[in-house]
């Protein structure tokens, strides 16, 4: 068998692409995190920025997009094929179920906090990329008209359930980074009992600072009460 | 002490399980939990009805044959313990015991509370050991072992094969009981030839028999009598990506040596 084909195909050749896709859109997560931090200075840096990222520059976006799609899909599926496994493995239950394991808590919701990012991106990604379910307005700076994002997202997060849903995914998004990071490096073999105590720390602090930046933005959108700052 | 035990009993695999609620009544609290379940046994025996089936063979905590889950812990709460090495004064008087068998696809009822742990044996077929030539005993220092390797090998050696890394699994996975056979030998100078293909050939195998996938929850760590850490399962996993992508056509293969 081929190689590459039989590395697919076995537990550890999936856990591992699982794990590498994961830290690639993990690392997605604090570009992304440096986009929004453009908010704070106002409508014009940040839709210039915008549009620099999804116009000027998009022979590079793109490609960088289609990467992390792919990624994304990959980790799904792999997400899909491995939970449905995992059940089949273990077909009859026990009936008093404990565990002994310190680390065994954010790793029994990676599934149902996986589905619920998915809904999360369902509703996200189009919203902002690509300004579905409602036209995004627009905005002249310069004799160069471009999207108004800044406008639409204080426009949507005045909205306090849709604030809710995304705090809400934020919170379940730390709950997957937190078992997810570091069970990533297992996976891909980091491990270290010199380094497991520093590689824990910065996994958490890692999830933290991105569940907790997101949140922050968002609520700090919803405090401006619709009215752009 | 007294202690109402829900036990399992299923006549065969293909039979339907239930539990079977007893009073063990007058259990010592010196008895392990195999003496106390010998004793409920004798009951059952003294009136004419079918004994509980249970495995267990050395009773000293290194032959891995007892395969208890007790009230949803294998080998029960103690850690770093055996079902057999477990005393009912660890137990409060008048406590409910539920007590399961090992619960995988890959490890099927026989009876009762004694499944068949024989993947085990195929996953060791395929690779858990050395082809060199057998005969009297190396000389002591003819090859030299850094002592490092020396400890993380025997760590790995201490493996005794009762499952209970499956069991504690939320997956059924076996991952544990094949890194630390991966683990024991990859560290040896013994291990080196065949160090690429026994990763390859066990993991595979492991696969095929139906145990699940590991996603890192660390309760086989802590579930194992033997202590035996995850950090083998990390050294496994680089070993089976470096051997997989890198090593040989007949190292990847999924026949036996």
């Amino acid at each position: 068998m081929n190689p590459v084909f039989q590395y697919l195909r076995s537990s550890i050749g999936r856990k591992q692409l699982m794990g590498l896709s994961g830290l690639l859109l993990y690392g997605f997560l604090l570009v992304h995190l440096f986009g929004n931090l453009g908010l704070l200075s106002g409508p014009e840096y940040f839709n210039g920025y915008g549009h620099l990222m999804l116009h000027t520059l998009k022979k590079v976006v793109i490609p960088i997009e289609v990467l992390l799609l792919g990624a994304f899909l990959l980790h799904l599926l792999l997400g899909f094929k491995v939970t449905a496994e995992n059940r089949a493995a273990r077909p009859d239950r026990y009936a008093v179920r404990a565990s002994k394991s310190p680390r065994t808590g954010f790793g029994a919701y990676m599934a149902v906090s996986g589905v619920w990012l998915l809904v999360f991106i369902l509703v996200h990604v189009p919203h902002f990329r690509f300004g579905a379910y409602r036209a995004t307005p627009l905005v002249t700076y310069n004799g160069v008209e471009m999207r108004d994002l800044y406008a639409e997202a204080v426009r949507s997060f005045a909205n306090g359930w849709f604030t809710l849903f995304y705090v809400g995914s934020f919170l379940l998004l730390l709950v997957h980074l937190a078992h997810g990071v570091r069970s990533s490096l297992q996976s891909l073999g980091i491990n270290h009992p010199r380094w497991n105590p520093a590689l824990d720390f910065v996994s958490y602090v890692y999830a933290v600072v991105i569940c907790g930046g997101f949140s922050g933005f968002a609520i700090w959108l919803w405090s401006q009460g619709g009215v752009a700052a | 002490m007294n202690f109402k035990l829900r036990l399992w009993r299923q006549a065969n695999g293909n039979a339907k399980g239930n539990f079977q609620e007893v009073e063990a009544q007058g259990v010592s609290p010196d008895m392990s939990f195999l003496e106390m379940l010998d004793e409920v046994n004798n009951d059952f025996l003294r009136e004419g009805k079918d004994a509980v089936a249970f495995e267990s063979d050395c009773r000293e905590g290194i032959c891995g044959t007892c395969s208890l889950v007790i009230n949803g812990l294998p080998h029960g709460p103690d850690r770093g313990t055996t079902a057999c090495q477990l005393y009912m004064r660890k137990f409060k008087d008048g406590q409910t015991i539920t007590v399961e068998p090992w619960r995988a696809k890959a490890f099927p009822v026989i009876k009762d509370l004694a499944v068949d742990r024989a993947a085990f044996d195929e996953i060791i077929s395929v690779g858990g050991f050395i082809s060199v030539k057998t005969g009297s005993a190396p000389d002591a220092n003819g090859l030299p072992v850094p002592k490092r390797d020396a400890d993380s090998a025997m760590d790995a050696a201490a493996c005794i094969g009762c499952g209970a890394c499956v069991a504690a699994c939320p997956n059924a996975s076996a991952m544990l009981f094949v890194a630390a056979k991966v683990s024991h030998l990859g560290h040896l100078p013994q291990g080196q030839p065949e160090r690429q293909r026994r990763v390859v050939r066990m993991v595979s195998k492991m696969d095929e028999l139906g145990f699940g996938n590991c996603s890192n929850r660390n309760e086989c760590e802590a579930a194992c009598p033997k202590e035996i850490s995850v950090e083998h399962i990390a050294r496994m996993n680089r070993d089976y990506g470096v051997s997989a992508l890198l090593g040989t056509d007949r190292d990847r293969s999924e026949a036996g040596a």
